[in-house]
């Protein structure tokens, strides 16, 4: 038995705020039962009360999977206490199996810079930082800790973001998130193949993967990918995903991000993923509600 | 080293002087940073000139993005007298922005003080003259009082909106937002039809009425938006109607309608085609 048969099977699910007051999950239940098998939430670290609001009346009705914006992963500063002891509160509140978080810098200067996602740098020295970064998160947690890759809009660091991760597994021993949009966004702002870097990349230890929709923005004879999650998946990320999801054999969830995307996409985005899944994968996927 | 590094890309990203260098010569522009010749060579590597002017613009966008979710009609007020981006550039460059100011020691400042910054920096536009339009003022004092940052705790220990009770002070020591402003004004459920009818308590004239209709049988080609004009029903079809929805699309919520009828009324195809269209044209506002 391997470190990674611990982590629960989850299934496909997708994320995105929630009203409580119009809860998207029920418009999701409503228009077709079944289809998620679980629910990805983020909160910020001081916000338990929206949590116990929002979340916690639907912890025995589906998994809650818990994606933290705080934890400053790739910064030049130490990770604040109250932020680690908040994230941990939320954690355990959502007896989430794992947490993941964007290897990015999620404050500056005091400033939560949520609004404009910083992806970290990839540099060897950004590693031995990032390393004990994701060393004193894993001891502080009560579940494991997932990094996951950020989106590029441009790469600065001799290092590609596989073997930045690579090296981050060698030396953390950590398992992974990998966002399949985030990676063809950057194998795209580096001119690169989708594919590149993934021979060598340890597959194993990718536990969740997220899917989200995009926009590709043209300039010139260069393209950018932007995430895009009111929008579909694109047809290059769905793609990405068959060819890559085969070689995750530790896969235990995909979520859809999805805020801003209708009911109805939602669940047929859900649907296709399995139906992926079930075609190019061995992840036990329940082929009833696969789309058709 | 690593600071170094972390300085050099800081300013790659939030100073635009830095950056224009840096896009126009890597190499030198890392040495100015004051990184050594090695690590000038090794990160300059993998630069891609292009992708550093989007991530300026991009983050742009969604600075933009945030603080429209703040003063949604304040935003329409000033694109009829402005370019879109170029009063959200004035803003950033001006002694208002965040950034250039002291950060406060209470926690959770970015969208407080964006949301501050940017009233300020109308607020004085409209004091020296610069802008000129009477209700202004009070479009945007509703809109900051609406979407404040400052939760007001109720009598009984419970939280409410802004604008009911007492206003609450950041710096008192008892002060616990339970929702930080950014997290709350992306939650809220908000519709420009909802602000126009509050907005008549003023008893302002309205420079803009704008009314999107989604009819439910309506098909791609015959989508309509209307917009009320100075008591002049304007009446735009596709593509002029994309133009006008994100224009007129002031935050997640309303791209979210949209996109979700788009979801609902067209086919997947039709739907990339509509977004490479709106991407192309810049029109786009991602959450």
């Amino acid at each position: 038995m391997s470190k990674a048969d611990l982590f629960p099977f989850l299934g496909v699910g997708f994320s995105s705020e929630v009203d409580v007051k119009d809860p998207l999950y029920e418009r999701v239940e409503a228009q077709e039962s079944g289809v998620f098998d679980y629910f990805g939430y983020s909160v910020e670290y001081y916000d338990l009360a929206l949590f116990n609001e929002n979340y916690a009346p639907n912890l025995n009705r589906f998994p809650l999977l818990f994606h933290t914006i705080d934890l400053n992963i790739c910064g030049d500063k130490p990770i604040d206490k109250n932020i680690m002891n908040g994230v941990k509160e939320l954690a355990l509140a959502s007896k989430t199996p794992w947490v993941t978080s964007d290897m990015a810098i999620w404050r500056r200067n005091g400033e939560n810079m949520s609004a404009s996602l910083i992806p970290g740098i990839l540099t060897r020295e950004a590693l031995e930082v990032t390393a004990e970064r994701v060393l004193e998160i894993y001891d502080a947690l009560p579940v494991p800790f997932l990094p996951e890759n950020a989106p590029y809009w441009f790469s600065f660091g001799e290092m590609h973001i596989l073997e930045f991760m690579a090296e981050l597994v060698n030396k953390t021993d950590c398992y992974l998130c990998l966002d399949i949009g985030h990676l063809y966004g950057y194998q795209l702002a580096r001119g690169l193949d989708p594919l590149t870097a993934l021979d060598g990349f340890p597959m194993d230890r990718v536990i969740e993967m997220h899917l989200a929709g995009g926009v590709i923005w043209s300039e010139g004879q260069h393209t950018v990918y932007e995430d895009a999650h009111f929008a579909p998946v694109l047809p290059e990320v769905w793609d990405l995903f068959a060819k890559v999801a085969p070689k995750a054999n530790n896969l235990k969830a995909v979520t859809l991000e999805a805020e801003g995307l209708s009911p109805q996409l939602i669940n047929s985005t859900i649907k296709r993923i399995k139906q992926t899944l079930v075609q190019h994968t061995n992840v036990p996927v329940n082929p009833a509600k696969v789309l058709r | 080293m690593f600071a170094q590094q972390m300085k050099a890309y800081e300013d790659i990203l939030f100073n635009a002087d830095f950056r224009k260098k840096f896009i126009e010569n890597p190499h030198a522009a890392l040495l100015e940073a004051g990184l050594s010749e090695e690590e000038a060579d090794r990160l300059s590597q993998n630069i891609n000139p292009v992708g550093v002017k989007w991530d300026g613009r991009i983050r742009l966008i969604r600075i933009v993005s945030t603080l429209t979710h703040a003063y949604p009609t304040t935003h329409l007020i000033l694109c009829g007298i402005m370019g879109e981006m170029e009063i959200y550039e004035q803003y950033m460059s001006s002694s208002h922005y965040t950034d250039r100011q002291p950060m406060p020691h209470y926690p959770f400042p970015h969208p407080g003080m964006l949301y501050e910054g940017f009233y300020q920096f109308v607020m004085e536009k409209i004091e020296t003259g610069e802008i000129q339009i009477s209700f202004l003022k009070d479009v945007l004092e509703y809109e900051k009082n609406r979407f404040s940052y400052k939760l007001v705790a109720s009598e009984s220990g419970g939280y409410s909106e802004a604008g009911d009770g007492k206003q609450e002070d950041p710096t008192d020591s008892d002060w616990t937002p339970r929702v930080n402003p950014f997290v709350y004004v992306h939650r809220f459920g908000y519709h420009i039809e909802d602000i126009r009818k509050a907005l008549t308590r003023f008893k302002t004239p309205m420079p803009y009425n704008f009314v999107l209709q989604f009819v439910n049988d309506v098909k791609k080609d015959t989508m309509v938006v209307f917009k009320v004009e100075n008591g002049n029903l304007y009446e735009y079809n596709l593509p002029v109607a994309y133009e006008e929805v994100f224009r007129m699309s002031n935050g997640v919520n309303q791209v979210s309608d949209i996109v979700n009828f788009m979801n609902e009324t067209m086919s997947e195809s039709e739907l990339y085609s509509f977004l490479k269209f709106a991407s192309n044209k810049k029109l786009l506002i991602s959450p």
